[in-house]
């Protein structure tokens, strides 16, 4: 049986239209009027205990509302969600004791006293048992290198070392499901990775199941087995890493730089059938995508030298974030899982 | 399930990190502690002041008005000194603190008004005890003497103690009330705002005021179960000027206490499920 099944969960707010001015603010205390606002739209699936799932989409996609209805802060419009058998909303303490939460943005740390307070006080509102309490915090000690800033006040933590205290004080009860929302805002390439590498430990060895939602997808790369993207409150696509890259997108780049500007009425010859494909030809640039699988780096090189006059080249694999960039250009969301390779799109 | 020692236990634990949370800004806790003995000491002054024009309002002296006043601070800064995070409320839905809450195993009305205490009127307090003190000595209230006697001191002790109590419940209700607004209000300061301007009046006994008024502050925010009321439980029908007639109401003083709260509850509830989402 599933850890967290979600069916058709749809969550509609009634958001609250105000006039404008004093007459419009009495008229609003007297006869309120709404709109309603779809963030969640009948979206449908079922997570493992101990998968590590990538919650990503754009700004306003409903990524935390969706995390909202998960944790029973918020009571869904229509569909149901269960927690570990629970109905988060009806069931919020039992399910409080089985989750932990860090916001990227919004801190549970005891801001003016040292770090121990908030582990202290932690302890009591999950009433973790003292063997329980002990063996985390030796845990902790090493991985998150809690030891070092046991006795600092939080205000004086750099961000990284702040974000390691919050993942461990989230992680005080040993819950089997962690919500992460966007944990790794801020910090620095160091942090960040250590941020991800402390993840992947603990659900190597604790089997916590984690779901992050993150805008920076090398979070998801580097951490995730699984991606769930949704978008305008629609679930657009939910499976593994490599899957996305082959639905959505061509697997590499070509940008060729040229000694003189060749311009769009020379480049169309190189990306001659469906296996490369022009993306930009802007003077002395050109880019072309292809898929590796049905044409090699060398063959596009040599067709690309062969017509045009090429000073200097790049080669890169097509990275998540403008695979993410081309899925939300428009192509491939109404049918979901997309046509497969070949598809067009990308940059206009 | 959580049973009643643990939410004791975890009283103290918050309140722990509040007193530590203090001492890191002493300088903050002792400027607000004078500015709040300052006002409090003015706004005895004031009844002095009035009193220095007139032997009387309502019918009632001035140590008795002092009385029903330092009832009302002590009620006041019991509320104020455990409970007054509730005026934050309309923050914590707007900045969506209130979510952090909602995922802890715990209470989340417990929660709100552990999470911060303000420690800023313990001045209050104290004066507020004084004056009471003071004053239920002078007016025969409580003494050692024959002429008091230790049965009759004793059950002004315990009253006092239980209308204290449930003065603190009746402002917790009121301003529960106010502040719950906020789940459909976006302007609910503006709620409890008048809410405080309201308090005012439970200085001065309620028989001064016109019936209206005198309805809203028994039966609507009842801030007159906080001292008015209760007052005829200590004074016996001749030293009051309405009589022994509300004897029965002041003897209702924790009913109207606990059912004030209860109501404020229910409705915190309503507003918690209108965040939610949750029925309509």
């Amino acid at each position: 049986m599933p850890l967290i099944e979600v069916s058709r969960l749809t969550k509609v707010y009634q958001v609250p239209l105000r006039q404008p001015g004093f007459t419009g603010a009495a008229l609003s205390l007297v006869r309120p009027s709404y709109k309603a606002v779809t963030a969640v739209d009948g979206i449908d699936f079922t997570i493992q205990a101990g998968e590590m799932v990538g919650y990503i989409g754009p700004n306003g996609a409903g990524k935390s509302t969706t995390i909202k209805l998960l944790c029973g802060v918020l009571a869904p419009t229509s569909g149901s969600v269960s927690v570990g058998g629970l109905d988060p909303h009806r069931r919020r303490m039992e399910n409080a004791r089985r989750i932990g939460l860090v916001y990227g943005q919004r801190s549970q740390l005891l801001w003016d006293l040292p770090v121990r307070e908030t582990f202290y006080l932690l302890r009591r509102i999950y009433q973790v048992p003292e063997s329980t309490y002990r063996e985390n915090l030796a845990d902790f000690g090493r991985t998150f290198e809690i030891d070092a800033v046991w006795d600092t006040p939080v205000r004086l933590l750099s961000l990284g070392q702040r974000m390691r205290a919050e993942l461990a004080a989230a992680l005080i009860h040993s819950p089997p499901i962690v919500y992460l929302d966007e944990p790794t805002i801020g910090l620095d390439v160091l942090a960040k990775s250590r941020i991800r590498e402390f993840l992947r430990q603990m659900n190597r060895r604790r089997g916590t199941t984690v779901i992050l939602t993150t805008h920076d997808l090398r979070d998801v790369e580097e951490v995730c087995d699984r991606i769930i993207m949704i978008h305008q409150g629609r679930l657009v696509y939910d499976g593994a890493l490599e899957g996305l890259r082959g639905t959505f997108g061509e697997r590499c780049t070509l940008t060729l730089e040229l000694e003189e500007a060749a311009g769009g009425a020379v480049a169309p010859e190189v990306a001659l059938d469906d296996d490369v494909r022009l993306i930009k030809a802007d003077g002395k640039r050109v880019e072309l995508a292809f898929d590796r699988r049905r044409i090699s780096a060398p063959e596009v090189i040599a067709r690309a030298c062969a017509v045009l006059p090429v000073r200097d080249l790049v080669l890169r694999e097509t990275d998540l974030e403008s695979v993410v960039k081309q899925v939300y250009g428009g192509n491939g969301i109404e049918n979901g899982n997309g046509n497969g390779e070949g598809r067009g799109g990308g940059e206009p | 399930m959580r049973t009643f020692g643990s939410y004791v236990g975890l009283y103290l634990c918050y309140l722990r990190v509040n007193w530590l949370a203090l001492m890191a800004y002493p300088t903050e806790f002792w400027g607000n502690n004078l500015g709040n003995v300052a006002g409090n000491l003015l706004g005895i002054a004031a009844v002095g002041i009035v009193f220095g024009h007139v032997r009387a309002i309502g019918g009632w002296s001035f140590d008795q008005v002092l009385f029903l006043y330092a009832l009302a601070m002590v009620a006041r800064s019991l509320w104020h000194l455990f409970m007054v995070n509730c005026l934050n409320l309309p923050y914590y839905v707007q900045r969506g603190t209130l979510d952090r809450l909602m995922v802890r195993p715990v209470n989340i009305l417990f929660q709100v008004y552990a999470d911060y205490l303000d420690n800023d009127d313990w001045g209050e307090a104290v004066i507020g005890l004084v004056v009471l003190g003071t004053l239920s000595v002078r007016l025969g209230l409580v003494g050692v003497g024959p002429e008091v006697g230790l049965a009759r001191s004793l059950t002004n002790v315990l009253w006092l103690a239980v209308i204290a109590l449930s003065g603190t419940a009746i402002f917790a209700a009121i301003h529960l009330a106010a502040n719950t607004t906020s789940f459909w209000l976006v302007q609910a300061g503006a709620v409890s705002q008048l809410v405080w301007q309201v308090d005012g009046f439970s200085r001065y006994p309620l028989n001064v005021y016109s019936r209206p008024l005198r309805f809203v502050l028994s039966w609507l925010l009842p801030f007159g179960f906080i001292n008015f009321y209760p007052a005829h439980l200590f004074f016996g029908p001749s030293g009051v000027p309405e009589g022994g007639g509300l004897l029965w109401v002041a003897r209702l003083t924790p009913l109207v206490a606990a059912a004030a709260f209860g109501l404020a509850y229910r409705f915190w509830q309503a507003g918690l499920d209108h965040y939610q989402g949750a029925g309509s």
